[in-house]
Formats: structure tokens, sequence, C-alpha cells
């Protein structure tokens, strides 16, 4: 997955423990998808939900952060040091 | 603290939000933005405050770049900016209940403008609901945002 603008200043956080690099200004969701990470959670019926609307109306794209669930990816700026993992 | 009482609260900070906002700032009213994103601007503006390089105003046109003309035009002395708020609800005397960061808030206004625009409708074909799925706003979402484009994942609909 390319940029056209990389200038923006490189941010590290973890998904699942594993370290990734994302951009300033990216929200967690883009800092997701960018590093081809595409499943935020399970459902119930244990079937994967990635972000969709990018707006923070469909609430699909619900993750943990620093160890508090049920957090909007795509409504959260991405930062440094943050620890995501999937919701649940 | 922040003040409690307002003449005129407005929700959404797009385009209707901005424009409400630049019609009644020079009325003596008390003012407040209420926004639930990080940046100003709502879907079609967003992040145009960061995107004033040639390259992107190239690549997102004129229409685009308006945008900055009007979020320039507000008075910030006369408007109070709340962002990363989103309302959850407005009761039958004008209470608005918000959250931001983690913590519930409410304000009152005698006015409501309520100018948080339109939202995608997916067509469900079989399979929509599949992880890594985008709209179309959601792609032009990560491509002001994050400069996130030539990727082969996007299934628009």
């Amino acid at each position: 997955m390319s940029r056209f603008s990389n200038k923006q200043k490189k941010i590290r956080f973890t998904f699942n423990t594993k370290i990734y690099i994302a951009q300033e200004g990216d929200s967690v969701s883009s800092a997701l998808f960018s590093n081809d990470l595409l499943v935020n959670r399970k459902t119930n019926n244990n079937t994967s939900r990635g972000s969709f609307c990018y707006m923070g109306v469909c609430f699909e794209c619900l993750v943990q952060i620093n160890g508090k669930n049920g957090i909007q990816a795509c409504k959260m700026q991405i930062k440094e040091g943050m620890e995501i993992k999937n919701d649940g | 603290m922040m003040d409690k009482y307002y003449d005129i609260a407005i929700i959404g900070s797009g385009a209707a939000g901005i424009m409400s906002a630049l019609k009644l700032q020079n009325n003596d009213l008390k003012i407040i933005l209420i926004d639930d994103s990080f940046s100003l601007g709502g879907q079609f503006f967003k992040n145009v405050q960061n995107n004033q390089d040639e390259k992107s105003k190239k690549l997102f046109g004129p229409e685009y770049s308006k945008g900055m003309e009007l979020i320039k035009e507000l008075d910030f002395n006369k408007i109070t900016y709340l962002s990363n708020a989103s309302v959850w609800s407005i009761d039958k005397t004008s209470n608005i209940y918000y959250s931001k960061d983690n913590e519930s808030f409410s304000i009152n206004a005698k006015k409501i403008i309520i100018a948080t625009g339109s939202q995608e409708r997916a067509y469900s074909l079989k399979g929509w609901e599949k992880a890594g799925i985008l709209s179309a706003t959601s792609a032009q979402i990560m491509l002001k945002e994050s400069y996130l484009w030539e990727v082969d994942l996007y299934f628009i609909m």
C-alpha cells in the first residue's frame, strides 16, 4: 500500500503485541489498514469485521486501545506507543 | 471550565456547519461548534488545513481548497469550537449531551442547528460485511487524511 505523501512523522504502535509503523495524522483505522491489518474485531458468530465507514457511524471498527475495549478506531488518532488489540 | 449556556449550538463542522457559523458569527451571539472528529471540515473537506501544498491542491481539486477559505473566515473569538465530542442526545429543554474522552457532559443552547451531514448507504451485495471492504467515502477519507492510494483492495459500492 503506498502513500502519495510520506513526509509526516512516523508513529510506532503495536497491534496484538507486534510493532507497526503509521504516519502522524492517521486515524487508528487508517494506521491499521495501511499495514494490511484488516480485522479489527470478531462478531459473536466469530466472523471478522474491519473499519467500514471511517466516519464514526457504523461501529464496525471497534478495537481495544491501551486496555480499553469498544473504542471506535476511525475516531481516534494514532499516537506513539499506542497498544492496540482486537476488540473483545 | 467550559460555559454551559449558548445562544446557538451547531452540531457538525463540515460544509453546512461551517457555513452556519459564518452566517451567524457577526450577530453578537454566543455560538458553539461541536464536532465528533479531530479536525474541522467534515468528510468532504477532511484534513483541508493540512493539505495546502500544491500536490494536494492539484489532486483534490479547487472545490476542496475552498474549504480552507471558509475555515479561515471562522472567528474563534466569537465561536467556541469543540472537537472530538460526540453528541448522543438532545432533550426537550434543549440540553445537549455529548461525550468527549470517555466522559459525558451537557450544555444548553437556545437554538440548535443539526449539520451532521449524510451517511453513505451501502448496497449490500453478498459478502459486503467482510473485513477490508470499503465504501467510496472511506477511500476518500483515507486519501485526504492519510494519503493512502494505489490500494488494490478497494471494492466500491
